[in-house]
């Protein structure tokens, strides 16, 4: 997949509600914590979606959306994963029987670093875009 | 028959009588003192109390995570992490005011996560399922920089000492903006 060059694109996240305290995200919230993330973090691109459509699509019950739970949209910019060492790159979703395509799924790629050396995104920097 | 006066010996700003102390300013302003430092010690007491009140509050809700609370995956936190978080993070709260109420959050792995923000670090203390504490510090100003670890075994931080954890903390919550991240 091409990867994101446009180092203002910003790149949307969804944040579980349990990551959040007081509108303020976990680290965790910007890290791919999953089994089945195999190190790729799951972020929408804003120059195909909107933070308040992804936060639908997202939060939607199947087969129309993809039955996550969300606090909010945050933010960051392709620029900022660079800095932190971390390319990213478009990852349309095809629909499937059970969920709906989402062309604007992008990933960003943690696969070479080691958790105990994770990268650590910097909230301070990611702004909250709907929520 | 004259009345002997004096300078007040407080302010030495007014006349009073030699049968008083002080003038009636100056006893006025004492009472203020006093009230001030009673509010004060009344304040701080409360505070206190809200501040170990929210951490419950919130430890209380992660121990009700549901298995699979992070899209499919993600364990509740087991009983005794919630617990010894609680015993930790109270102690801490209750010895070290100086120390700002952290936020905390569930781990996929049914552990609990309480994390200081400050403009040059992002502080995290993790506590274990086999008991033990693990602290990282990053500089966010210096990415490529190491980061600070620390490991705590369970028996070094408990319910009644969670001094050497404070003192880890404080060299980094104390720099820049003094780690205040509770609202």
């Amino acid at each position: 997949m091409n990867p994101l060059k446009n180092h203002d694109e910003v790149l949307l996240r969804q944040v579980n509600p349990l990551h959040m305290e007081d509108g303020e995200p976990s680290s965790q919230a910007f890290w791919p914590h999953r089994d089945i993330d195999e190190g790729q973090l799951s972020v929408d691109r804003s120059t195909l979606t909107t933070a308040a459509n992804a936060h639908a699509l997202f939060t939607t019950a199947k087969p129309n959306g993809f039955g996550g739970a969300s606090e909010g949209t945050w933010g960051l910019t392709v620029g900022e994963c660079t800095t932190e060492g971390l390319s990213s790159r478009e990852d349309p979703v095809a629909a499937t029987a059970a969920t709906p395509a989402n062309p604007a799924h992008a990933v960003v790629d943690f696969a070479a670093h080691t958790k105990s050396k994770r990268p650590r995104t910097r909230r301070n920097s990611a702004r909250s875009s709907f929520g | 028959m004259s009345i002997e006066m004096k300078d007040c010996p407080q302010c030495g700003a007014n006349r009073i009588r030699t049968t008083v102390s002080i003038c009636d300013t100056c006893e006025i302003s004492n009472r203020y003192e006093e009230r001030i430092d009673e509010l004060e010690k009344a304040l701080a007491k409360h505070e206190a109390r809200w501040r170990l009140q929210t951490v419950r509050e919130r430890l209380n809700l992660l121990a009700k995570a549901p298995p699979g609370w992070a899209d499919g995956e993600g364990l509740t936190p087991a009983p005794a992490v919630v617990a010894r978080a609680w015993d930790v993070i109270a102690r801490l709260l209750a010895d070290c005011p100086d120390i700002a109420r952290p936020k905390l959050y569930p781990t996929p792995e049914g552990e609990v996560q309480a994390e200081w923000s400050t403009k040059r670090y992002a502080v995290e203390v993790l506590f274990r399922r086999t008991g033990t504490i693990e602290a990282v510090a990053t500089d966010l100003a210096h990415v490529d920089a190491d980061d600070d670890e620390e490991s705590f075994a369970a028996n070094a931080v408990d319910k009644d000492d969670a001094g050497r954890l404070a003192v880890w903390l404080r060299t980094f919550l104390g720099k820049a903006d003094g780690g205040r991240t509770e609202s």
